[in-house]
């Protein structure tokens, strides 16, 4: 009776640890970023840079050329519109509308998702899409032809992006091919997230995005 | 036509919630999406015409974008399918033409009929849908493999329903 109990019980441990590690991560060296290198009045001399909300996908389609994602976190779990949404194993999407107690989320799985990822081994950036074939294979595009690089190679995510943190796996190559101008290669990833089994993810709340992307702006502007 | 309207209404709904309930959310794969719902239309009696065949058309379409989050798809391309849906049924219409009163179903105009009506217009249903959906030329062939592989699963679905509840092949 204990045990069947504690398989019941399995759910409520499962959210409290998928907590319990959005605080972890929030905690994680990447999350934070140096403060001025000079030493002066700061007095703390990290800014965290990242906070985690854990949330659970209630439900989504795979199998579309646009899939979308339902979280049960809203406004009220302090989500806003164009936040990222992680696992510890990929990218999974972008909050597109949020409601009080929900949010939806554009997947990764969608016509028009881009991440700007990179080869972990050499920093090479790419951008990965998804083809619309399958929910588990997905295309990078942009490697330039003289990077060396072997199947296998870990694919992460770049530092370009301010709605993916830096550094989250996203998968590996799995085969490559040159590109119809012959000066980039075209390769197939194998994602390391099963789309079709999510169940626990973190949404991204990037504290400076705003300060982020206004400078980008400015700079654009002035050209 | 009072006799054809609720038998209609009844479809409606039965085909709405098989489509939400059911068919929305069996995932196969990337290739196949099957869309059953358009069996309402292809089954709409014969005196169904014009402005009313549109508007129930896009009323379905609506319901369906409602429920899959998809903004007018469903119905644009179940609006598209009712308006070439008279052309259709002149394009194969039988020696004779057709019996006012009749509906389009396998019981009264036979398999072979049917399976041609049931082809052209869920094919065009589904070349809007998917395209739309798309809303890129440069996965044409990918495209194109979706919607025929998908119409065929569709169009057999919807002949193995028919077969199993209607009334038996007239002989």
């Amino acid at each position: 009776m204990d045990s069947f109990k504690g398989y019941l019980g399995l759910k409520d441990a499962n959210r409290k640890l998928a907590e319990e590690n959005a605080y972890l991560r929030s905690l994680l060296p990447s999350s934070y970023i140096m403060n001025a290198p000079q030493l002066n009045v700061s007095d703390t001399m990290r800014h965290q840079q990242y906070s985690f909300i854990p949330a659970r996908v209630i439900s989504g389609t795979f199998f579309r050329r646009t899939n979308y994602l339902l979280l049960d976190k809203g406004t009220d779990g302090g989500i806003k519109p164009e936040m990222g949404v992680i696992t510890a194993k990929g990218a999974v999407g972008i909050v597109k509308d949020v409601s009080k107690h929900y949010c939806s989320v554009m997947s990764f799985l969608h016509k028009d998702s881009r991440v700007s990822a990179r080869i972990k081994k050499n920093s090479y950036i790419g951008s990965l899409t998804w083809d619309g074939h399958h929910p588990l294979y997905a295309t990078l595009s942009d490697i330039p032809k003289h990077v060396v690089f072997a199947r296998g190679d870990t694919i992460e995510t770049s530092s370009y992006s301010s709605v993916y943190p830096e550094g989250i796996p996203l998968g590996t190559i799995e085969e490559t091919q040159l590109d119809k101008g012959g000066n980039f290669f075209i390769m197939k990833v194998k994602l390391l997230e099963d789309f079709q089994k999510l169940s626990y993810v973190y949404v991204v709340n990037y504290l400076f995005k705003e300060e982020r992307n206004k400078l980008e702006k400015e700079s654009v502007n002035e050209r | 036509m009072n006799d054809k309207i609720i038998p209609s209404v009844i479809r409606f709904f039965l085909f709405a919630a098989l489509q939400v309930i059911v068919f929305n959310n069996l995932q196969l794969n990337t290739y196949i999406n099957i869309f059953i719902y358009t069996g309402f239309i292809l089954l709409l009696p014969f005196e169904i015409q014009g402005g009313l065949l549109l508007v129930v058309s896009f009323l379905m379409g609506l319901l369906m974008d409602v429920f899959a989050n998809t903004g007018g798809l469903h119905a644009a391309a179940c609006t598209f399918m009712a308006f070439c849906r008279p052309g259709v049924l002149r394009f194969i219409s039988p020696r004779d033409g057709y019996d006012s009163a009749g509906s389009p179903t396998i019981s009264s105009m036979g398999i072979g009929w049917f399976v041609t009506y049931a082809f052209l217009l869920v094919f065009l249903h589904n070349l809007v849908c998917f395209f739309l959906e798309a809303f890129r030329l440069s996965e044409f062939f990918f495209t194109m493999a979706k919607i025929i592989l998908t119409t065929f699963v569709t169009v057999l679905l919807l002949i193995a329903a028919q077969l199993l509840t209607g009334k038996p092949m007239k002989s």
